[in-house]
């Protein structure tokens, strides 16, 4: 159990660092949301809020009682939240994948590239240029960022799961301190 | 299934199935993998251009046979194990890819330090695409490079470490995708537990000592 004096130091140290501080680096924080979205609610999205709801359902089975109906749509929420993270680290991925040259089998190296026959590549390798580098450099950058909202998203999905199986078997939940093994 | 729900690693046998990419000359199976209304709730499964569709389905029958979900919870943690696995796969296969890239700017910078005249850029380049292109060429820079003392081993650890970053990035990304892989198939096992010990007549069990007992009575 974390002691009180450790609970207000942490309150201090977070306002002491939260945010941008220069007009710069509020502009370039203003635009985040709008260069991949995921600092916006899902809840603000039309089509995944139907999502949620055919998720919510499915998750409660037949003739759920209100807590249990609320449970499940927090945690339909946060699952649809974490395919939306996932969705735009594919987009990533696809765009890695396609200056890395197509892949054959997920676990295949570059020199078993499959040709247009299914067959192995054994031509030669063709010399790359050094804006590929770059930008596959800019992209693998991106993707390390978007891990952030990734660890979010599992996280809180998963808190969400245990609370509604919980919810559903009649025992209470705990919270129990962060083990080390936890993602 | 016997898993250790407080194990940070899961059991070899299902790591087995995880870490090999499945055999892609199986036929698709005519029984359907996920239920209709399992199906409706996942999508088309999240692949990348190459990638084929029917080494994804083989994995996730192979997840789906050693898990057996029940519920709709567990499919969700199924669904997550098969997509991890696929991206910790993928990492792997970025890595190399990676090291390759790296290669070009290798072979430049050694057959820079090769050739003592003309280093204009245009002649080097000329050169580098000739090493990977031309076996005479090829030959001609083992040779310069045997003369330095140095072998075409070189090249691939100069590449090394050029990719040492994005090597390094990667592999923090392939962690994450490892341990949360790993968390679904204890939360699948965490919650089986959950319900065995709900479906008891008396969940909570309180140990009492003989004097006490009598001490009560």
């Amino acid at each position: 159990m974390t002691s009180q004096r450790r609970v207000l130091a942490n309150r201090r140290n977070a306002a002491r660092s939260t945010g941008p501080r220069s007009a710069k680096g509020k502009l370039s924080a203003s635009r985040n949301a709008f260069r991949h979205g995921l600092a916006i609610s899902v809840l603000e999205d039309p089509a995944a809020c139907r999502e949620i709801k055919d998720l919510a359902l499915a998750l409660a089975g037949d003739h759920p009682d209100a807590t249990q109906l609320a449970l499940a749509r927090d945690a339909a929420t946060a699952s649809i939240e974490l395919r939306r993270v996932r969705e735009a680290r594919l987009t990533l991925m696809r765009s890695i994948n396609g200056q890395l040259g197509p892949p054959g089998a997920p676990g295949t190296g570059p020199n078993e590239r499959s040709t247009a026959q299914g067959g192995p590549d054994t031509t030669s390798e063709k010399p790359v240029a050094a804006s590929s580098s770059r930008n596959l450099r800019k992209s693998l950058c991106d993707l390390s960022r978007l891990e952030r909202y990734e660890r979010r998203a599992f996280s809180r999905r998963k808190a969400a799961l245990r609370s509604f199986l919980c919810a559903g078997s009649g025992l209470t939940v705990r919270t129990s301190r962060k083990s080390p093994t936890s993602a | 299934m016997n898993l250790n729900p407080h194990s940070a690693a899961i059991p070899s046998t299902l790591a087995t199935r995880l870490n090999s990419p499945p055999p892609s000359d199986k036929a698709p199976s005519a029984e359907p993998i996920i239920p209709d209304n399992v199906q409706a709730l996942f999508g088309k499964p999240a692949l990348l251009p190459g990638e084929d569709l029917r080494n994804y389905e083989e994995l996730l029958k192979q997840v789906v046979l050693y898990i057996n979900p029940k519920t709709i919870l567990e499919w969700l943690w199924v669904k997550d194990i098969v997509e991890y696995s696929y991206d910790i796969l993928r990492h792997q296969r970025f890595k190399t890819a990676v090291v390759g890239l790296g290669r070009r700017r290798a072979v430049r910078a050694v057959v820079a330090k090769c050739i003592h005249e003309d280093k204009h850029a245009q002649h080097l380049n000329r050169l580098t695409d000739g090493f990977f292109q031309n076996q005479e060429v090829r030959k001609e820079l083992q040779k310069n490079l045997s003369a330095l003392g140095l072998t075409e081993d070189c090249i691939e650890a100069q590449a090394m470490v050029d990719a040492s970053p994005d090597i390094a990035k990667i592999d923090a990304l392939q962690g994450s995708a490892t341990s949360r892989r790993n968390t679904a198939v204890r939360e699948i096992e965490r919650g089986r537990q959950q319900l065995l010990v709900a479906g008891t007549d008396h969940p909570e069990v309180i140990e009492v000592e003989p004097h006490d007992e009598e001490k009560k009575s």
